[in-house]
């Protein structure tokens, strides 16, 4: 729409150039001013990243007016909007994570989220979070030199990439029974993000690592074949749990250090991301670190309070038995 | 006494082309396995503090540098082939930087081990397989358990037989810290023959080479360039000192599989800890009359 208004300002520099004798008659003289300033509306969508989708952005009912300044032989000037280009805009997206950021020439695209660095480029305690910014650049697409380009900033949306920061431990199945030996218990996890507690992160792969152990008679080579056994790897279901209970039990590898300390030997265990919409950039990262000396890390207790019976203790939790309950020998 | 001519240090190694070989661990490593072997990504070897304090909470600190076993783990992680790391004791624990970087060669990978680690850390090629010797020499005289030559002359149908045989020539040549050894199997039985059906029942082992070399003789008469051997010096529960040598096949679980296995497991270690009794008590013994025999001289 066009409308037409008077400026003062722009009718002294009219008058000025018909003072210096460039107006002559039956010349229109036209001239341009690149206000007001161009105006659009931003949106982004999903507010939180779900694997699988990507930042959606655009910028919508984007408009610049430019004032037409016209001075006809008439003398009689008159001034009104016009609507100009947007040829030349453009989103900037600013991503944890994405080596630069990446400058796309369009009103509405789709941005996929990278992974970040949590320890480097996440936010808060342990990492867990990052925000992906995408600022809109108007740009009419005009050359500096031209007096109806506009160039303006109109801001930006932001999406927020989550991963869980806390994975807590409850009894699962069990217990584990060779013959009538009680030989471990299972169990259960679930994921979280303390800030988003009801946030699914279903799909999520993530694989256990085991930092290393520590008991009163322990011998190195133990330890490199329980670093060196630990495989387990999860899915994570709708209600955010493990898709299977982590078991913990007594094997060749465990059974020489059980066997020489009465005490019990005790386990250091951590989980990883694996992949989850964003692969994990740093494989070293583990599910709550940084929080504390302790954040993050699952301790596993292993003691053989008998010969049939091989208490398995978890963050704490373990089960109410004081004996194996285990069917018979086999 | 000299290191056996038969350690082969491999020093300089020509360039290989690129290849990637997929599981090399069931194949014996090989020269050409070191130079074409490469890293598919950067392995930091982590170095962690882990303990109890007084109260008996627990307590992990991470640290720049790294340890002997999270150095190996690193190596196992980038590298696939088979290992015998061979821990000696360090009070404290030594550490030292070493993470392996995308595109490295396992060779140039364990030649960055060496020297980062100031020669803690030592590495060679026998046998098909890469052996890791983590450790200090803390004298000249001192030469580390699995470089000791060692005299043996025994047949010996299954693994208990091969291993007590062995312990029992080692126990009775050196005393200082007596030796035990175990093997490790997915069905934790060690009375099954060593030798596959195809091959004489018995092994006869006749040597008076390393340590090292008679278990690496025997472990290529087994024939599976995946079965290796680790080393670590530790402690019983009256804090005596004691070497064990723990030879493992591959695809053991980390949980018994059944009743039967759990019970050999125990079974095998009660075998072990009463074998151990009698080196211990054998060696201090030994120690003491020694001890005696020398003061006597002097006096």
């Amino acid at each position: 729409m066009r409308s037409t208004m008077t400026l003062p300002v722009t009718m002294a520099a009219m008058v000025s150039m018909l003072a210096l004798g460039s107006f002559q008659e039956g010349e229109t003289v036209v001239t341009y001013e690149a206000i007001p300033r161009p105006t659009g509306t931003l949106s982004g969508a999903p507010a939180l990243m779900t694997p699988g989708t990507d930042f959606r952005i655009e910028a919508s009912d984007v408009e610049d007016m430019d004032t037409k300044h016209t001075v006809s032989s008439s003398c009689s000037p008159s001034t009104t909007l016009v609507s100009d280009g947007s040829a030349g805009s453009y989103w900037t997206v600013f991503d944890p994570g994405a080596e630069d950021s990446v400058e796309i020439k369009k009103l509405k695209a789709t941005y996929t989220t990278q992974s970040w660095n949590a320890e480097s480029e996440g936010e808060g305690d342990y990492g867990s979070y990052a925000f992906t910014t995408a600022t809109f650049h108007f740009d009419d697409g005009r050359e500096d030199s031209d007096p109806r380009h506009d160039s303006a900033g109109l801001g930006g949306v932001t999406t927020m990439k989550i991963v869980p920061e806390k994975v807590t431990t409850a009894l699962g199945s069990g217990p584990r029974c060779h013959g009538g030996m009680h030989v471990g218990h299972c169990f259960r996890h679930t994921v979280l993000n303390v800030d988003f507690p009801t946030f699914r992160f279903e799909g999520l792969k993530i694989r256990e690592k085991v930092l290393g152990t520590i008991c009163e008679q322990w011998d190195k080579e133990s330890e490199d074949a329980i670093i060196a056994s630990a495989h387990g790897e999860w899915t994570i279901t709708g209600d955010n749990s493990f898709d299977l209970d982590d078991c913990h039990t007594t094997g060749e590898d465990l059974a020489p250090l059980l066997a020489k300390n009465p005490g019990g030997v005790a386990l250091f265990q951590v989980y990883c991301l694996e992949s989850w919409g964003w692969p994990a950039k740093n494989p070293d990262h583990y599910i709550g670190k940084g929080g504390s000396f302790l954040s993050g890390i699952h301790l596993v207790m292993f003691r053989d309070e008998s010969n049939t019976f091989c208490r398995v203790t978890k963050d704490g939790v373990t089960c109410a038995c004081t004996e194996s309950t285990c069917p018979g020998m086999s | 006494m000299s290191t056996p001519n038969v350690i082969c240090a491999i020093l300089a190694l020509s360039s290989f082309g690129y290849m990637v070989l997929p599981s090399c661990a069931e194949t014996p490593a090989t020269i050409e396995t070191l130079s074409a072997l490469r890293a598919q990504e950067l392995t930091a070897a982590e170095g962690w503090v882990l303990g109890l304090d007084q109260e008996g909470n627990p307590y992990a600190a991470e640290m720049k540098d790294t340890d002997a076993v999270h150095a190996t783990v690193a190596l196992r992680r980038a590298y696939d082939v088979p290992y015998c790391a061979e821990y000696g004791p360090s009070n404290p624990e030594y550490r030292f930087p070493f993470a392996i970087e995308p595109n490295q060669r396992l060779v140039d990978a364990l030649d960055v081990l060496k020297k980062n680690s100031g020669g803690y850390a030592q590495w060679r090629l026998l046998h098909g397989r890469v052996i890791l010797t983590y450790g200090e020499r803390t004298g000249a005289n001192e030469i580390f358990i699995m470089d000791r030559p060692l005299k043996v002359d025994f047949q010996a149908r299954t693994w208990r037989e091969a291993i007590v045989q062995i312990e029992s020539a080692y126990n009775s040549q050196y005393y200082d810290v007596p030796l035990v050894l175990d093997v490790v199997r997915p069905d934790s039985n060690d009375e099954v023959t060593i030798l596959r059906e195809d091959k004489s029942e018995s092994l006869h082992m006749k040597s008076d080479v390393s340590l090292r070399e008679v278990v690496l003789s025997i472990l290529d008469e087994v024939g599976d360039p995946r079965v290796v051997y680790g080393l670590a010096t530790t402690t019983d529960v009256l804090k005596r000192c004691y070497h064990v040598l723990r030879i493992r096949y591959p695809d053991v679980p980390a949980e018994f599989e059944s009743a039967d296995a759990a019970l050999r497991c125990k079974d095998r270690i009660r075998a072990q800890t009463e074998r151990l009794e009698r080196y211990l008590d054998d060696a201090q013994r030994r120690r003491d009359e020694a001890a005696k025999a020398a003061a006597d001289a002097q006096e």
